[in-house]
C-alpha cells in the first residue's frame, strides 16, 4: 500500500472512534467547563458570572467534607486496599491447597451489582434487625447492639469504607495474571542463591509488578472518585454530610436545580482525576534502560 | 399507446384521490402526548387508563391522547424537565405546586399561559371557583400556568386496634395529650409513630409542619415570603423540640436513615400505631401485597393535635403544546377531565378535595375519608407543608441534620441555626 493510501486508510478508520470520542466525551466536558462560569438554576442558562461558582464552592463546607472523604477513600485504597489485594495474590500465587476455590471466592463480590450490595448492607447495619447488631447482642456487647451504624456521626464513614475494603478479588486477579508472566528462571536463580520465598516475593515479584501496581492504584482511586450508587442508596451523604463525596454532591446539586454549581464540582472532580492519573503514572512508570 | 396512457393516468388519479382522503382523515385527528405518572401500580392508574380510553372513544377521529407514562414522581419530573430543556414539552402533563418544579417550569417559558382561556371560555368561567388554587399556579408575571385539579387534606393515620390495646379511646386533640398517648402506647410495647429521615424526610416533615402550623405564629411563619424566612425563631424551635422528643423516644430504631418504604411498612405491618401521610396511602391498606387482610378496617384518619390539618395544593393540568390547534385540543381534554362524572370518579379514587365546582354527592368517599373530610374542612388551622414554603436545599439539610436531632447530639436551636445558614447560602 502506498504511503498516501495508508494515511488515508488510517484517517478513515479512526473517524468513527474520533466522532464518538468528540460527541460523547469532548463536547460534554467542554460544555461542563463552559457552563461552570454561568448562572444556571433553571431550564435556561443564565448570565455569565465568572468564577463566582468556584468561589462559592471553595467557601462551601459540604464541598470540603466531600473532598476530605474522597481523599480518605484514596488513602485507604492506596495503603490498605491495594496492598491487601497484592498479599492475596502473593498467597494464591504460591498455590496452596484449594487456591482455585479461594480465587473464585475472592472474585465473587465483583459479579454482584453495587446496588444489590448496598441493599444488603442496609439490612446488615439496620439497628433493629441487622446482622451486626444481632451478633453484638449474642456477644454481650449491648452498649453497641442498638447502634444505627450507617447514620452514626462517628461510625458512618468508617462503616462505608468497610463495605468495599475487603473486595480485593479484582485487583488480586490482575496481580496474579501479571505474576504468571514473570520468568521462572529468576526464581530458580534466587533459590539457588538461598533466597526464601518471602525474599523472592520481596526482591523479585513486587519490583516486577511496579507498573501494574500503579495501574491498579489509578483504577482504584478513580473508581472511588466515581463511586455513587452505593452511597446514594445507603446514606445519601447523611448524617451531616459525613458520608458525602464529590460525585454525590454533584447529583444532589442537580436535583436542587443548581446546575452550574454541580458542573463546577464536576470540573473540580475532573481535574482531581487527571492529577491522580498523571501523578501515579509518573510514580510507577518503569524506567527503560537504553543500551 | 394513447389508451395505455389513459389507463395509467386514471390509476394515478385514483391513487392520489385515496391518498388525499386518508391524509385528510389523519390530519383531522390531533394526537396529544400526555405525560403522566398515573401508570403502573399508582393508585390512580386505573382511573387514568379508563379516562383516556373513554376520551379517545368519544373523540375518535378528532383528538387522540397518547399516554407517555413514567412511573414515580422523581422519574416523571426528570422526564418533564428534560422535555422542557430540549423544547419538546408534552401537550398535557401534571403541574405540581411543589416550589422546585413549579418555579423551574414557570421560568422555562415552555408552559402555555391559560389566562385567555380562563377569562373568555364560559366553561371555565362557570366551573373555576377557587381563587386560592388558581393563584397557586400563577407565576410572578400573572400567567396562570395550570388548571387546578386537586388539593389534599393530610392528617394522621392511626391504628384503632393498637390504640385500644393501649387504652386510648380517642385520638389526642392537643400536643400534651399526644405525648401522653405516646407514653401509653410505649407502655403497651407498641411503637407510637413511623418516622423517617431519607426520601426528603417526608412523614417527619409533615409532622413538623403540623407542629408549626398549630402553634401560635405558625400560620404566619408558613406564609412568610421566602426572602424573609427565618428558622432560628421560637415558633420553629419549639416545633423542632417536639419533633426531637418524637424521634428520640417514640419511633423505630431504624427511623434515622429510612425512606418512605420502611416507614410505611412499619405502619402497615402493625409495628407502629401512627403515620402522617396523605389520602393516597389509603390504597395500600387494602392491598394484599402491602398490608395484612382486614387492615383497612383498623385504620382511622385524624386531624393533627392542636386542631390543624395540612391543606396543600395538589396539582394542576399543564399544557405544553406549541401550535394553536394542539393547544385548543388540549383544552378540550382538560374540560373532559373536569366533567362531573370523570372528576367525581377521580375524587373517589384519590380521596383528594376538588379545586372547582363538582357535585360531591356523586363522589364515593371511602369510609376513612367520609369521617375525616368534614373535620378537615372545619379544622381551626389550615396550612401547607414545609417543603412547599422553603428552598429545596432546606429539605436536603433537613435529611442531613435530623439524625442529630434523633440522637440528641444536636439541640433544636443548633438545628434551626444550621437550617438558617443553609437558607442564606442558597
Amino acid at each position: 500500500m502506498k504511503k498516501k493510501d495508508r494515511v488515508i486508510f488510517l484517517v478513515v478508520a479512526i473517524i468513527p472512534a474520533l466522532a464518538l470520542f468528540v460527541t460523547f466525551y469532548l463536547i460534554p466536558i467542554g460544555s461542563l467547563i463552559y457552563t461552570s462560569f454561568f448562572k444556571w438554576e433553571s431550564i435556561k442558562i443564565g448570565e455569565f458570572i465568572g468564577f463566582a461558582n468556584y468561589i462559592k464552592m471553595f467557601n462551601d463546607p459540604v464541598f470540603w467534607q466531600a473532598l476530605r472523604n474522597n481523599i480518605s477513600w484514596s488513602i485507604v485504597a492506596i495503603f490498605i486496599h491495594i496492598p491487601m489485594a497484592l498479599l492475596v495474590a502473593l498467597i494464591l500465587n504460591s498455590k496452596p491447597k484449594g487456591w482455585k476455590i479461594f480465587r473464585t471466592i475472592y472474585f465473587l463480590p465483583h459479579v454482584i451489582s453495587i446496588t444489590a450490595f448496598a441493599v444488603i448492607y442496609i439490612s446488615v447495619f439496620n439497628p433493629s434487625f441487622g446482622l451486626l447488631n444481632a451478633v453484638l447482642k449474642v456477644l454481650g456487647m449491648n452498649k453497641y447492639s442498638n447502634t444505627n451504624w450507617l447514620f452514626h456521626s462517628y461510625w458512618a464513614w468508617k462503616v462505608i469504607i468497610s463495605t468495599w475494603i475487603f473486595h480485593v478479588g479484582l485487583f488480586a486477579m490482575i496481580f496474579l495474571a501479571r505474576m504468571t508472566s514473570i520468568p521462572i528462571e529468576l526464581y530458580e536463580a534466587a533459590k539457588i542463591d538461598g533466597a526464601s520465598p518471602f525474599k523472592q516475593d520481596l526482591y523479585i515479584t513486587i519490583p516486577l509488578l511496579k507498573n501494574i501496581i500503579g495501574v491498579c492504584i489509578i483504577l482504584d482511586v478513580t473508581a472511588g472518585l466515581r463511586y455513587f450508587e452505593g452511597l446514594y442508596i445507603m446514606t445519601n451523604g447523611a448524617p451531616y454530610w459525613k458520608t458525602e463525596t464529590l460525585a454525590l454532591l454533584i447529583y444532589q446539586q442537580l436535583q436542587s436545580i443548581n446546575n452550574s454549581y454541580a458542573n463546577t464540582v464536576g470540573v473540580t472532580l475532573l481535574v482531581i482525576g487527571l492529577l491522580v492519573v498523571l501523578l501515579f503514572s509518573k510514580l510507577f512508570r518503569e524506567k527503560t534502560v537504553v543500551e | 399507446m394513447l389508451k395505455k396512457s389513459k389507463v395509467i393516468l386514471c390509476l394515478v388519479l385514483i391513487l392520489v384521490f385515496f391518498m388525499t382522503i386518508s391524509l385528510i382523515g389523519i390530519a383531522k385527528e390531533i394526537e396529544l402526548r400526555f405525560l403522566s405518572l398515573q401508570v403502573g401500580v399508582h393508585t390512580e392508574a386505573s382511573w387514568f387508563t379508563e379516562t383516556v380510553e373513554k376520551f379517545n372513544a368519544e373523540y375518535e377521529g378528532k383528538i387522540k391522547i397518547v399516554v407517555d407514562g413514567v412511573a414515580g414522581d422523581e422519574a416523571c419530573w426528570g422526564k418533564l424537565r428534560t422535555d422542557a430543556a430540549v423544547g419538546s414539552m408534552p401537550d398535557l402533563f401534571i403541574l405540581k405546586h411543589d416550589r422546585r418544579e413549579f418555579n423551574v417550569l414557570a421560568q422555562s417559558g415552555t408552559v402555555l399561559a391559560l389566562n385567555d382561556y380562563i377569562k373568555t371560555d364560559p366553561y371555565f368561567k362557570g366551573i373555576l371557583n377557587d381563587s386560592v388554587a388558581l393563584a397557586a399556579y400563577t407565576n410572578k408575571e400573572g400567567n396562570v400556568l395550570g388548571i387546578p385539579y386537586t388539593r389534599s387534606h393530610i392528617g394522621i393515620y392511626y391504628n384503632t386496634e393498637l390504640f385500644a390495646k393501649a387504652g386510648i379511646s380517642n385520638f389526642p386533640t392537643t400536643w400534651d395529650d399526644f405525648f401522653v398517648a405516646c407514653e401509653k402506647l410505649k407502655a403497651a410495647n407498641i411503637i407510637p409513630i413511623s418516622m423517617m429521615t431519607g426520601d426528603g424526610a417526608w412523614c417527619s416533615m409533615l409532622l413538623l409542619s403540623n407542629m408549626i402550623g398549630t402553634t401560635p405564629g405558625g400560620l404566619e411563619w408558613l406564609t412568610t415570603d421566602l426572602a424573609d424566612q427565618k428558622f432560628n425563631v421560637p415558633v420553629f424551635v419549639d416545633a423542632v423540640e417536639k419533633l426531637q422528643k418524637v424521634f428520640s423516644e417514640y419511633t423505630t430504631l431504624d427511623a434515622v436513615g429510612s425512606g418512605y418504604g420502611v416507614a410505611a411498612n412499619h405502619f402497615l405491618l402493625g409495628n407502629t400505631a401512627m403515620i402522617v401521610n396523605g389520602p393516597w396511602m389509603e390504597g395500600s391498606f387494602s392491598d394484599p401485597k402491602s398490608a395484612p387482610a382486614d387492615f383497612e378496617s383498623k385504620v382511622a384518619y385524624a386531624l393533627s393535635p392542636g386542631d390543624g390539618v395540612i391543606a396543600a395544593e395538589g396539582w394542576a393540568w399543564g399544557i405544553g403544546s406549541k401550535t394553536k390547534e394542539k393547544q385548543d385540543a388540549a383544552i378540550e381534554v382538560v374540560k373532559f377531565l373536569m366533567r362531573q362524572d370523570v372528576y367525581a370518579a377521580y375524587l373517589s379514587v384519590s380521596g383528594g378535595a376538588p379545586c372547582s365546582k363538582v357535585d360531591m354527592s356523586e363522589v364515593r368517599l371511602s369510609r376513612i375519608n367520609k369521617d375525616f373530610l368534614p373535620k378537615a374542612v372545619e379544622a381551626k388551622y389550615k396550612y401547607t407543608f414545609l417543603s412547599n414554603v422553603v428552598k429545596p436545599a432546606i429539605i436536603d439539610a433537613l435529611c442531613q441534620y435530623l439524625p442529630g436531632i434523633a440522637d440528641l447530639s444536636m439541640t433544636p436551636e443548633e438545628f434551626a441555626i444550621k437550617l438558617e445558614e443553609t437558607h442564606n447560602a442558597n
